[in-house]
């Protein structure tokens, strides 16, 4: 419990706070091909203009790319999943569990991972600047 | 001018060369802490990271550069313009510089909606797949300013460790509420040859249950062996300024002038760094070049009929003259104490010289008609505080009405605050002296008959946080009087190096030479210079 008459505990709480609101990992943007896109990233959420479409179980067939539309997206999330960019929105065809687009259409394939030597270095950051400042707090 | 001045020793001490460094100094950690972490998270640029921005936004991104990718072609364009639903741009220079800030991507879908048509490249804004620009976030700045601020921090503390191994014992005044550092005494005293006395201005001092109470302490690696301790009180007027020279001699200062022109080495004016106690300072230019001492020439304005002169500067070391001395003490190796016997047995003389030929104290040159006449030297001060110290001059040879001084020391060695000269004859003013009543060291131990007298019993401080406290009787104040009060101390001190390793003889025996260890230290501080250019 902070006394709001003791400055230094308030300090830490404060400094082990911020720390705990920035530090949620360090992710990059990782560009891939769509046929390198990992199969760990089952999801993919296909983007066209202001639209996107959640799919899974993607195949690429005669220069066409196919999925199937997710049902249940509550498992999604940004560790098993990867993004497509498609241009313009007209080659996006969406049937009753199938949506097809020509591969060239797709502008971008990108998904976000965490970068394992940034959030070491970042949580060693805090660390060290936790560490220091409690010396004088 | 050259380093190689002939030492003129009168009954003083000594001086010698290294001195100490910090140690730990809380108030001065924690301001140079604030004061690094305030210029990184100032002048940081900030961390960034891709973000995608919706496509009715493109038009408003303001960046000065835009990335077509194709899934073939790529092409980099500026004055970017959307007109009728095409985005269009002219191609830059194949050598433009572009910053990842000022850029944005897009991404095109397919290919072949990418139209060139000389240097301009138009696209569909339809045809645009994703638009991404490089935005700074501030959870990243933050973690990034706030670590190089730490590490910033971390270095200063490294600095400070690696510099600490040679210092002099370090004197605090208590005054009811506070206990201040005041400086350190008998600084440069790192043989028992050049033991000498000191006198250190306690500015801070204030009885405190009716006695003055003033604690020595050892905070770095070293033996530190104290003869005497012994306040000097003098009562005078207001008007005044005391100081005492390194000869125990009285000063009175009731009209200190500034210089009317003051210029280093190369001729650039000192004027603004050399007046007044303030934070504008001097510490030498360095250049590549072959110049070894640095020389700050002064000219004053002689009051007609003035006979003598009283040159005072406020100074200090510099911690690069502390480390550098540090690294040579270090490349002695195995024979470190081999190197500290052999200098416990040199004479006085010798190894005074030995520091005034590499610069180390300041040495001061009077300009008569005959040339230049050296006159005497500052003793180090010690890179902690700054000390106002005098010198007096005579001024017999001079014929001119102005009098011209040269300061000359190793580049880099010295840290100047202040330099003034005061024509006015001195008043009488003779001090009480009060030795301690009471003394004692950190276990309680009575140790005041150690200190009473300079004799051959020493108060030896061996370790770290050795602390001797030291009560004094204060005399009655005269009636309408300022009070200033001096520590006259005398002692040597031994530092105490973890130096291992085959020494570099030849090297070694080379410092003999004048100069040699000061181009030693320019070497060693334009390579280190050079490594980070």
């Amino acid at each position: 419990m902070i006394n709001p008459l003791c400055p230094r505990k308030a300090g830490i709480g404060g400094l082990l706070l911020t720390a705990c609101l920035l530090m949620t990992g360090c992710y990059s943007l990782k560009t891939v091909s769509v046929q390198d896109i990992p199969k760990e990233r089952n999801y993919l959420v296909v983007h066209a203009g202001d639209n996107y479409w959640t799919v899974e179980d993607h195949a690429i067939s005669d220069s066409y790319f196919y999925a199937r539309l997710s049902a249940d997206t509550s498992l999604v999330s940004h560790k098993n999943t990867a993004h497509l960019y498609v241009a313009p929105i007209e080659v996006v065809s969406v049937g009753d569990q199938i949506l097809s687009l020509p591969v060239a259409n797709i502008g971008k394939a990108d998904y976000r991972e965490i970068s394992i030597g940034q959030t070491a270095g970042a949580i060693a950051v805090w660390f060290l600047t936790i560490w220091t400042l409690l010396i004088f707090l | 001018m050259t380093g190689t001045t002939h030492f003129r020793d009168k009954t003083d001490s000594g001086l010698k060369f290294n001195r100490n460094t910090m140690r730990r100094f809380p108030v001065i950690y924690q301001v140079v802490s604030a004061v690094l972490s305030a210029l990184v998270i100032t002048l940081f640029p900030g961390c960034g990271t891709t973000t995608h921005i919706p496509g009715p936004e493109i038009a408003y991104a303001e960046k000065t550069y835009c990335n077509i990718n194709g899934d073939k072609h790529k092409y980099t364009v500026t004055a970017t313009n959307i007109s009728e639903g095409i985005l269009t741009g002219i191609t830059t220079a194949a050598d433009t510089r572009i910053t990842k800030g000022n850029v944005i991507d897009l991404f095109i879908a397919p290919d072949s909606a990418i139209q060139v048509n000389g240097s301009i490249v138009s696209v569909p804004v339809a045809n645009i797949a994703k638009a991404e620009i490089y935005r700074i976030t501030a959870g990243r700045s933050i973690t990034v300013a706030a670590g190089v601020a730490a590490g910033a921090f971390w270095t200063v503390i490294l600095i400070v460790l690696l510099t600490k191994g040679i210092s002099c014992p370090f004197v605090y005044s208590e005054s009811g509420t506070d206990i201040t550092l005041e400086g350190e005494i008998y600084s440069g005293a790192t043989a028992l040859p050049v033991e000498r006395d000191d006198y250190l201005r306690l500015k801070t001092l204030s009885p405190v249950d009716e006695r003055y109470r003033i604690r020595i302490t050892n905070e770095v690696k070293e033996i530190q062996n104290t003869n005497l301790a012994e306040l000097l009180v003098y009562d005078h007027p207001e008007d005044v300024e005391i100081l005492v020279d390194k000869y125990g001699n009285t000063h009175t200062l009731k009209d200190i002038r500034e210089p009317v022109s003051a210029t280093n080495a190369y001729g650039k004016s000192l004027a603004s760094e050399l007046a007044g106690c303030d934070d504008k300072r001097y510490i030498s230019e360095i250049r590549n070049d072959d110049l070894l001492f640095d020389t700050i020439s002064l000219s004053f304005d002689r009051p007609l009929n003035s006979n003598t002169a009283k040159l005072v500067i406020s100074a200090k070391n510099t911690m690069w003259l502390d480390y550098m001395f540090g690294r040579l003490s270090d490349m002695f190796g195995s024979r470190y104490d081999e190197w500290v016997r052999i200098r416990n047995k040199r004479s006085r003389e010798y190894l005074l010289q030995w520091s005034l030929d590499q610069g180390i104290p300041l040495a001061v040159y009077l300009e008569t008609q005959a040339g230049l006449e050296f006159i005497d030297y500052y003793n180090v001060p010690g890179p902690v505080k700054d000390k106002r110290d005098i010198i007096e001059i005579d001024l017999e040879a001079v014929t001119t009405e102005r009098v011209n001084i040269k300061l000359v020391s190793g580049v880099m060695f010295w840290d100047f605050d202040f330099a003034g000269m005061d024509f006015s004859e001195d008043i009488k003013a003779d001090p009480v002296r009060v030795s301690p009543d009471n003394a004692v060291d950190e276990t309680g131990r009575e140790i005041t008959s150690l200190l009473l007298h300079d004799d051959d019993m020493y108060l030896v401080q061996p370790s770290l946080n050795n602390e001797a406290r030291l009560c004094f009787t204060v005399p009655p104040q005269v009636p309408g009087t300022e009070r200033s009060v001096f520590l006259h101390s005398k002692g040597n001190y031994q530092p105490l190096r973890d130096a291992r390793g085959k020494p570099d003889m030849e090297l070694l025996v080379s410092m003999r030479l004048p100069g040699k260890f000061t181009r030693f230290t320019k070497d060693h501080f334009l390579s280190y210079y050079a490594d980070r250019n």
